[in-house]
């Protein structure tokens, strides 16, 4: 569906990602994480052919993403960050410029999501709520069959009632094993509910991308006093010290086990651990 | 093709607001500028009009910085460029229409005794509006709709004034100057080269361009 090999762009100002690879299936959400400013917009507008890439190669659906940019796009349904759409004209005629554009548009499709979502289509744009707004985008997203939905940030700043209901909402477009979802997002715990893969970016580079209970099961937080530490601070991706104790995140729970015995507490990791302590590293 | 001048015709008529200066446009040209030659005036509409039609669109990307959702859509770079270079004939032809119903009406109700249809000025307008969008579309393909503002303002003002220099001092533009050099259809020609080399151009910008 997605597959991406060592892609790299670098811009004029200095950030640049780096040789990045990572390969999305057909029927699966993969959760793309990472701080802010960790490449995860750049590598969104790199599939979408926003930004031009240095080298590597990107490949959708099996087709090259410039060669066969219309066939892809018209497959693809893209949910931006932030509000993209022309503010002055009604959620109508916004509608009706975009559908234009797409093979197979569903008035029908568009019309049932807007009565799911509470949208009034005679409505300004720019008088919707950023929660509305996001809804728009996700309207207009799916209402033409789209087989990959690419999300930047859809869930960000939203409320938790939006998000859940967001999340509910990709959880039965997933029910058709023909799509998938491409969503980036530093709000991890909506990943818990709903992705199937996780890839983590950091500094243009990716640290992994592999399933999330996969994931979930190999990391582990590690809790003890710090005399422990001491020759030991090797073993850690990454550490949090207080003059009381430790808490560090492991990937290799056995040669902790071996290591410290019984004198530590050993507990799941979540995404959020992962990506917090593999960022601030040791 | 449809889908690009949808969208333009859709953000020129968007609101009341927007159909109010559309409208006022003419009214307020004949009012205001001191045009001693009529033809001259409805040269200066025709163009003036295309000209508005091509850019009100860049002014509402500029405004709701739309260009990643409308890159976002199923149209290649190259065809974007494209479909805005053949736009201009779309909105030349628009422009005749609408300039003349708008000027046949004024004429009709006695209110001024304007020219609404002239064919002499219309062939004049042609390689006018072709040369100033040669200039204007690579500078908002390659710098966006906020650099690209300025180059539209200066061909803007530049063709008001030139217009109305023209006409005061009696002159025309087929028969002074570099255009008087090239007539018929070796001017046509040259033209249509210089336009063609301009879509080429602002097809390679645009392709490269990071948005």
């Amino acid at each position: 569906m997605l597959e991406i090999k060592n892609l790299s762009k670098k811009y004029k100002e200095g950030f640049e990602i780096k040789d990045i690879s990572f390969k999305l299936d057909k029927g699966y959400i993969m959760g793309f994480i990472g701080p802010n400013g960790s490449g995860k917009t750049t590598t969104i507008k790199l599939i979408m052919n926003l930004l031009k890439k240095d080298s590597g190669s990107i490949k959708v659906f099996g087709l090259d993403h410039i060669q066969h940019e219309k066939e892809i796009k018209d497959r693809i349904g893209f949910v931006y960050d932030e509000n993209h759409y022309y503010e002055d004209l009604s959620i109508r005629q916004m509608k009706n410029i975009v559908a234009k554009f797409y093979s197979k548009w569903d008035d029908k499709q568009f019309n049932y999501y807007m009565k799911e979502f509470d949208l009034n289509p005679k409505a300004k744009i720019k008088t919707l709520s950023k929660g509305m707004k996001m809804k728009f985008s996700l309207a207009i997203a799916l209402s033409h069959h789209a087989d990959l939905i690419i999300m930047d940030e859809p869930t960000s700043g939203l409320d938790p009632v939006f998000r859940r209901g967001i999340l509910d909402i990709l959880y039965n477009i997933i029910q058709d094993e023909n799509k998938s979802i491409f969503f980036s997002t530093h709000i991890t715990t909506d990943l818990e509910k709903i992705a199937d893969y996780i890839t983590f970016i950091n500094g243009g580079e990716i640290l992994f991308s592999e399933a999330k209970d996969k994931i979930l099961d190999s990391y582990r937080i590690v809790k003890g006093s710090p005399r422990l530490l001491q020759g030991n601070r090797d073993k850690f991706i990454g550490l949090r010290e207080t003059d009381v104790g430790f808490e560090g995140l492991t990937n290799d729970v056995s040669q902790i086990e071996s290591s410290f015995s019984n004198e530590v507490l050993i507990e799941k990791a979540s995404l959020e651990d992962i990506m917090v302590y593999s960022v601030r590293g040791e | 093709m449809l889908g690009t001048i949808n969208r333009d015709l859709t953000l020129i008529f968007s609101n009341k607001s927007q159909m109010i200066i559309m409208l006022s446009i003419i009214p307020i040209y004949l009012l205001v500028l001191d045009v001693s030659q009529m033809e001259r005036m409805y040269f200066l509409i025709l163009v003036i009009m295309t000209y508005i039609f091509l850019m009100t669109p860049f002014a509402f990307d500029m405004k709701s910085q739309t260009l990643s959702m409308m890159n976002s859509l199923p149209l290649r770079r190259k065809d974007t460029v494209l479909y805005r270079y053949l736009s201009v004939f779309v909105y030349f032809l628009i422009s005749i229409i609408y300039s003349g119903i708008y000027l046949w009406i004024i004429n009709k109700t006695g209110l001024m005794d304007v020219e609404y249809f002239n064919l002499k000025m219309i062939k004049e307008a042609i390689p006018y509006i072709l040369i100033t969008a040669s200039i204007m579309f690579p500078a908002n393909f390659k710098f966006g709709p906020r650099l690209a503002q300025i180059v539209n303002a200066f061909l803007f003002s530049f063709t008001a004034v030139a217009t109305i220099t023209l006409s005061r001092y009696g002159l025309s533009l087929s028969t002074k100057g570099i255009m008087s050099l090239m007539k018929g259809p070796t001017l046509f020609l040259v033209v249509l080269a210089i336009y063609l080399i301009s879509l080429i151009i602002s097809i390679r910008l645009y392709e490269n361009r990071d948005l």
